[in-house]
């Protein structure tokens, strides 16, 4: 989707293809499920959209789906309209596509990718944990839609990379989900099936396993066997479909392919001088951009919005305390700066990784403040240096391709010119 | 005590309270620094320590852009800098609330640059309509207490936490009467004079700022007693709404153009004094409840109860038009802005958007905003 | 050995010719993006003038925004590298260079044997750049290269608070009308200017000695106000437009001298 602008080679791993045929699938059921009158969600990120599942109602994710239209190179348009309908021009971009088919007015309308969101929702789900915008954006469409709006309170974790939540913070979280559980018996006039929210938490709790199994492969490996450009089109079904079949069966096949790949040793690109790790949301309508700096030999084997934000274990022993705890302790987006340095040194040991991209996201700010405190820890404690690139995850109109490769050519030449001078004394 | 007639200086103004809070220093007084409306001040207070709002200031950044990206509010960024100058270091300690994105890694960042003295995240629910989350409020407000106790090694008595709400209670009851006597008899005070009451209860030890208050008030009741049968021309009377509103450059013009500002729901506004502690009960009970049951800001959800406390204010019938003063980067202001607008639109009152960056640029723009603002508002009477 | 480094920048062009480790001859050519084929006739006038050809130059280093588009160039290397070379090679005592360009700014910060260690940018917007300054100047009606002389008479200090290059804009303009002179308004762009840069050069440690490069070297004004914020005295390059052309032409030249 949206890459008409540069010829791009096949894809590294062959499941890959069948990611759009995922994409298609889950966009053609939810409308149908709409048209048969069955009532829809509109989730947040890290939403407990596993309870909507056992309640049978089909979550729709509007973050998601800005994320589709960015990368099909038709957000500007609607950024605009709600822009024009007095959002400001500073807040997320994610939220402003939203808002802008949603107050769309008048002619010109973008033709939107898989028929648009599904409206109007029945009911609305989201949570402090990964920002706040998704609480005002939401309480917008409450206001917008007359309907119900569910909201999942979480304090920010602190501490070290050991630490897990205090067991204050589980019991806070635990006690809203009942809560919830409560608010969606009332809405949907029935009993609620925990089997099957217990069901679901298995599953979701299969892919994420999955998922980080992935993740270790590709990141252990060298050379890697895929790019970040393709890993970014592969990570939807998580993010959508998390609490269904549906990733669990992708993602075996893909891990399955990836321990062959790595086994052979096969790289994604022919000569892998330099791994990167990417920080940040992509830029969407610029997935180029991570495919770009394969021409100079490096490539990028990690990302921390790849595994931090989607996904996650569940301890199923203990199945409201387990989710509880992951729904607060997985998310980057809330963890303290100390708990993201620690993760991030981490990573760049295990995964070998020579230097670091922050994209300082306009659009989101709890991800990307503190990267200046980031950049500086991991070069004066680790020796790893980085670049900060500036952007937005979906609002192309203040990207400056011609900065933006600057920095990340000088950042490679600087790659190269520290290795030389380390391998000549 | 104020500066007043001669034209707002918020430099002038600073200076001020730095030198209140230096006095307070020299006099054995502990002082904390703090950045929210949901910091129980009465705690503080209670130990003896003067807690003052930080509200930024109108030099050059010069320091914070090396650790904060440009797209954050400029309070944050100002706060940073002052803290990096060294402006701040008079200061024993900084309370940094969680509310928004931005404040919670500021506290983060300050951290990371400046962990010294009693620096605390006051970190707090955002559904301060639930049960749950109210329960959590008590705990916060609870392990506060046991903090500011343990770092200053001072028991803070319930006597002492009672007499505490008693002084906030009457700055605040105070100030509500201020803005009762400005409404009733707009124009006795003016609309600068009155926000600055408010920015020095903010920043100045609140025995100080309660006497202002009442000379303030005695000296508007003396005018109304001595005026004469003839009435001020009428006004256009505003409500302002926003966060922080610190350059009041902006009300000189307002008033400059035959305008006056009436009624509020700033943070540094109504939303700071509007509610009362109880005073019987538990204190710390007492001080929790108030601050769950408080006015409102964007960072809680729902905040329907701000935006009711603005419909409120312009069923009065006394209310021309609202202009709304709007932090750039503000993220809860500026998601709540277009449909608040449309529905005070819907009441048929105008309004008018300012942005503003700890005050507002190019002065002659926003004379001529607000000169055809309050036009528009008279050829619509 | 002969070799050419080409700075094609957005504003102007700069070609720097090099026999060894010496500089031959340079030009400039005030250009925009769009006509970079009139970079090659420059080049060609430079050789002749020289009594040279193109056939003679070993091998020729382009950087700079237009660094991929000229197609004569056998490598290509950012500015930022080019900038520490181009230092490097007459004030090799030099740890952090502050390069103020039209489009944007950089800061580099070099270890003790001249390599890039870190650097930073600019973000998109404009206040911390040459064209701050430019913007300001129209506003003001002052010829850009008046702007620093002026100021150095400046009296009493003005603030522009505003980051925005537009709200600036009419932040002078009242400035003016409330009949501040020019010299303390001008002061007070300069100082802005300089405050941004500095503040974005304190994300590293700012290390001795410091360099200062690019067009904005040229006005006294922000190069006074830059010393003042970080409490240290800048060096600035004779030519210091040139640094750029200067490190490509000294990286032209290692990789002739491996071939």
């Amino acid at each position: 989707m949206g890459n008409q602008s540069s010829p791009k080679k096949g894809r590294a791993l062959k499941t890959s293809y069948e990611a759009s045929t995922i994409l298609r699938n889950y966009w053609e059921t939810i409308h149908a499920a709409k048209k048969a009158g069955k009532p829809i969600g509109y989730c947040s990120g890290n939403a407990p959209v596993e309870l909507m599942y056992a309640f049978d109602i089909l979550p729709a994710y509007p973050e998601n789906y800005a994320a589709v239209v960015a990368s099909a190179k038709i957000a500007l348009p609607l950024v605009q309209m709600a822009e024009s309908k007095e959002f400001s021009h500073d807040l997320c971009s994610y939220a402003k596509i939203n808002l802008g088919e949603v107050f769309w007015e008048g002619k010109g309308k973008p033709e939107m990718p898989f028929g648009g969101l599904p409206t109007p929702p029945d009911i609305l789900l989201t949570t402090k944990i990964p920002c706040i915008t998704q609480v005002k954006w939401w309480e917008v469409l409450r206001d917008v839609y007359h309907c119900p709006m569910i909201l999942l309170d979480a304090p920010m974790l602190e501490g070290t990379v050991d630490n897990q939540p205090s067991e204050d913070q589980v019991d806070f979280v635990v006690d809203q989900l009942k809560l919830i559980i409560a608010q969606l018996e009332d809405f949907t006039h029935t009993k609620f099936n925990e089997e099957k929210f217990f069901h679901c938490l298995s599953l979701s709790d299969q892919a994420g396993g999955l998922w980080h199994d992935i993740i270790d492969l590709r990141g252990e490996a060298v050379p890697t066997p895929v790019g970040s450009r393709e890993m970014c089109g592969n990570v939807f079904s998580l993010v959508a479909m998390l609490g269904t079949e549906t990733p669990v069966k992708f993602y075996q096949k893909m891990k399955e392919e990836l321990q062959y790949k790595t086994w052979k040793k096969i790289g994604a690109i022919p000569n892998e001088k330099y791994r990167l790790l990417y920080e940040n949301i992509p830029l969407w309508y610029n997935l180029e951009m991570l495919s770009d700096v394969e021409n100079k030999g490096a490539v990028f084997v990690f990302e921390t919005y790849l595994r931090y934000v989607w996904g996650g274990r569940i301890d199923l022993t203990d199945p409201y305390r387990g989710y509880a705890k992951k729904i607060l302790s997985d998310v980057f987006l809330n963890m303290n700066l100390q708990l993201r340095y620690d993760i991030m040194a981490r990573d760049i040991k295990n995964y070998h990784i020579d230097g670091v991209v922050f994209h300082s996201n306009r659009s989101c700010k709890r991800y990307s403040l503190g990267y200046y405190e980031l950049k500086e820890m991991l070069l004066e404690r680790l020796g790893i240096p980085s670049v900060v690139i500036e952007a937005d995850h979906s609002d192309p109109s203040g990207y400056s391709e011609g900065n933006t490769k600057m920095k990340l050519d000088a950042f490679i030449e600087l790659l190269e010119e520290r290795r030389n001078a380390g391998s000549r004394g | 005590m104020l500066n007043m007639g001669k034209g707002f200086d918020f430099r002038e103004f600073k200076a001020k309270q730095e030198k209140l809070a230096l006095e307070w220093k020299s006099n054995g007084g502990k002082v904390v620094g703090h950045y929210c409306n949901y910091v129980p001040e009465e705690i503080l207070h209670a130990a003896g320590i003067l807690s003052i709002r930080l509200l930024g200031t109108t030099d050059n950044i010069t320091h914070a852009d090396a650790h904060i990206q440009s797209f954050v509010c400029k309070l944050i960024r100002a706060g940073l800098d002052m803290g990096l100058k060294g402006e701040l270091d008079y200061m024993d300690g900084m309370v940094i609330p969680n509310t928004c994105d931005g404040m919670r890694l500021l506290f983060e960042i300050w951290k990371k640059n400046m962990d010294k003295g009693f620096l605390r995240l006051l970190d707090l629910p955002i559904l301060i309509r639930q049960g749950l989350s109210q329960d959590r409020m008590r705990n916060d407000f609870g392990l506060f207490k046991r903090q500011v106790e343990e770092y200053f090694g001072k028991l803070i008595l319930e006597e002492e936490l009672s007499n505490s709400i008693r002084v906030y209670n009457e700055n605040r009851t105070l100030l509500k009467e201020l803005y009762n006597l400005r409404r009733k008899e707009e124009g006795i005070i003016s609309s600068v004079e009155a926000y600055e009451a408010v920015l020095a209860s903010l920043t100045w030890p609140k025995e100080l700022s309660s006497e202002l208050l009442k000379s303030m008030i005695a000296e508007a009741n003396k005018k109304i007693a001595e005026r004469k049968e003839v009435k001020s021309k009428p006004k256009v009377r505003f409500h302002v709404s926003g966060s922080v509103l610190t350059d009041l450059r902006i009300l000189e013009i307002v008033e400059e153009f035959g305008g006056v500002v009436i009624s509020d729901d700033l943070c540094t506004g109504t939303r700071y004094y509007w509610d009362n502690v109880e005073e019987t009960g538990d204190p710390m009970k007492a001080i929790t409840n108030r601050y769950i049951e408080k006015l409102p800001c964007p960072c809680k959800s729902p905040n329907d109860e701000r935006h009711d406390f603005i419909f409120d204010s312009i069923r009065q019938g006394d209310v021309h038009g609202v202009i709304f003063v709007m932090e750039k980067y503000c993220d809860p202001h500026l998601f709540d802005y277009p449909l608040l607008r449309k529905q005070i639109m819907d009441m048929n009152i105008p309004t008018l958007g300012i942005e503003s960056e700890l005050g507002v640029s190019g002065q002659e723009q926003l004379r001529t905003r607000i000169q055809t603002f309050i036009n528009v508002v008279q050829g619509g009477q | 050995m002969l070799v050419a480094g080409v700075d094609a920048g957005s504003n102007a062009a700069k070609i720097v010719l090099m026999e060894e480790d010496q500089i031959l001859s340079h030009g400039v050519l005030k250009t925009g993006a769009n006509s970079l084929g009139a970079v090659k006739d420059l080049l060609q006038h430079i050789l002749e003038q020289q009594h040279k050809k193109m056939e003679d130059i070993s091998d020729i280093v382009s950087t700079g925004y237009g660094r991929n588009y000229i197609p004569f160039a056998t490598f290509q290397a950012t500015e930022i590298f080019c900038h520490a070379k181009g230092v490097f090679r007459t004030m090799p005592q030099v740890r952090t260079i502050i390069d103020i360009g039209g489009q944007d700014s950089k800061v580099i910060y070099l270890d003790n044997n001249g390599r890039v260690a870190d650097f930073v940018m600019n973000d998109k917007c404009a206040a911390g750049t040459g064209r701050f300054i430019e913007s300001l100047a129209m506003a003001l009606s002052v010829p850009l290269e008046e702007m620093g002389p002026l100021s150095v008479s400046a009296g009493q200090e003005i603030t522009i608070s505003s980051t925005c290059t537009v709200f600036a804009e009419s932040e002078v303009v009242s400035y003016v009308a409330q009949g501040f002179p020019k010299s303390d308004i001008i002061s007070g762009v300069h100082h802005a200017l300089a405050g941004r840069v500095v503040s974005m050069a304190r994300r590293r440690e700012i290390r001795r000695e410091i360099c200062l490069t690019g067009g904005v070297a040229k006005n006294i004004g922000v190069v006074r106000w830059i010393e003042k914020e970080l409490g240290e005295s800048v060096r600035i390059p004779e030519e210091p437009q040139l640094t750029g052309a200067i490190g490509a032409a000294m990286i032209a030249l290692e990789r002739a001298r491996q071939q």
